[in-house]
């Protein structure tokens, strides 16, 4: 039988037991057939893994992450400022329909981490950290959020995830500040110690009052940073 | 490893899973610049590796992981930049190897069906940037399994000769450029 048939019978499943064993024979003994096989083989599960949903989101998740990054384009410094604005708006309508409690709470104490790591001077040419750090300072937290990932990608310096967190805060997406603030808190830097009062407040965010206390429970126990606020602030909680 | 990160990757939650990908993604490209490897092939390989973690989730594997997630996303990458350079038919560099590991290293069993391998992804590639007419027969036939008769109906053409001589000319434009 000619080997393209003989192959595609192959994948269909569809060979008799004497095809087979004439299939077999050619495979263990001549190479390009082989190596034809393999081919198609890997073909079909290209073409399989094309119709995985899963793999469709993934990719798609990659696309989202690459545009997302500031670019000089004006039209994406639109969508970025509009985006901004919709998380605006979503934020406060979210803080609108809140019972009053937690969301005046977290008003009262949240107050976003200052920038201590790279103090920025008037005049200097500006590299990529402060410019990432103006942004934070002037309170575009959106470019700031976005600038600090960048850098994360070149420099190894944690602290940038928890500035990230802070500007998650700041724009309202709180659940994503969690899972920063828990990978950063498990690395040992210099502000490691403070991850867990941004934690609280981030629970306090999302009106999680029972996560909220027990983090906060957590700094007064240890005596970490904002102790006593911690202990203020349970105190109104409770 | 932590529970809450396994339950959002399992959920069917957009959102949840976003955040982790993007959590890990600049983290990963900083890990991996080490290798020189172009953001092409970074991107791909994250995307792999996120796409079997998701997989591991859903299968219960992770369950029994001890180290972090983000050790365990960061190996299945490391494994396959390994696989890309063997590919390649290069050494990997001799500085990303002295490097020394923050984290530990674990051993993962990685069963190569939760993921294409390096000649797929390659293959995946071609594939991607043949025309439509190509893709719909090369999908008529191995994802669907129709016979060369059932293709021409599908795909319009007179005949299962017909069928047959357009699949051969798709499959030869994706040999010449392996």
């Amino acid at each position: 039988m000619d080997h393209t048939m003989l192959i595609e019978k192959y994948l269909q499943g569809s060979l008799s037991a004497k095809e087979r064993s004439e299939f077999d024979i050619l495979f263990g003994s001549d190479e390009e057939f082989a190596r034809e096989v393999a081919f198609q083989e890997n073909l079909r599960e290209v073409v399989n893994a094309e119709k995985d949903p899963l793999r469709k989101m993934v990719g798609e998740l990659e696309s989202e992450f690459q545009e997302n990054r500031p670019t000089s384009g004006t039209w994406k410094k639109l969508l970025v400022a509009a985006s901004i604005f919709a998380v605006l708006g979503l934020a406060i309508f979210y803080n609108l329909n809140r019972p009053v409690s937690s969301s005046d709470l977290y008003e009262n104490y949240f107050e976003n981490y200052p920038n201590v790591v790279n103090p920025l001077e008037r005049g200097n040419t500006a590299n990529a950290k402060d410019t990432a750090f103006e942004a934070y300072e002037t309170g575009r937290y959106q470019e700031a959020y976005d600038r600090f990932r960048d850098l994360l990608e070149t420099e190894d310096q944690t602290y940038y995830q928890f500035y990230m967190a802070n500007a998650l805060l700041e724009l309202g997406r709180a659940e994503e500040a969690i899972l920063l603030l828990k990978e950063y808190s498990a690395s040992e830097d210099k502000l490691t110690d403070r991850a867990g009062w941004y934690l609280a407040m981030a629970y306090l965010q999302l009106d999680d009052k029972k996560q909220a206390i027990t983090e906060l429970e957590k700094i007064v126990e240890q005596g970490a940073y904002n102790s006593s606020e911690a202990e203020q602030l349970l105190a109104e909680l409770r | 490893m932590d529970p809450k990160k396994v339950a959002d990757l399992i959920s069917e939650d957009r959102l949840k899973i976003k955040a982790i990908y993007d959590l890990f993604r600049g983290q990963f490209f900083g890990f991996a610049r080490r290798y020189q490897l172009d953001d092409s092939d970074l991107s791909d390989i994250y995307q792999e590796a996120f796409l079997a973690l998701i997989k591991h989730s859903k299968n219960g594997k992770l369950e029994k992981v001890q180290c972090s997630m983000k050790t365990y996303l960061f190996q299945i990458g490391k494994h396959m930049i390994y696989d890309l350079f063997k590919y390649k038919g290069k050494m990997v560099p001799y500085d990303a190897n002295l490097r020394i590991e923050r984290e530990e290293e674990i051993n993962i069993t990685f069963d190569q069906s939760d993921a294409l391998s390096t000649a797929q992804r390659q293959l995946r590639k071609y594939f991607k940037a043949l025309d439509e007419k190509c893709r719909e027969l090369l999908t008529l036939f191995y994802y669907r399994g129709l016979t060369l008769e059932e293709m021409a109906d599908k795909a319009g053409l007179r005949n299962a000769n017909v069928a047959k001589v357009q699949k051969h000319r798709c499959l030869e434009k994706l040999r010449n450029q392996m």
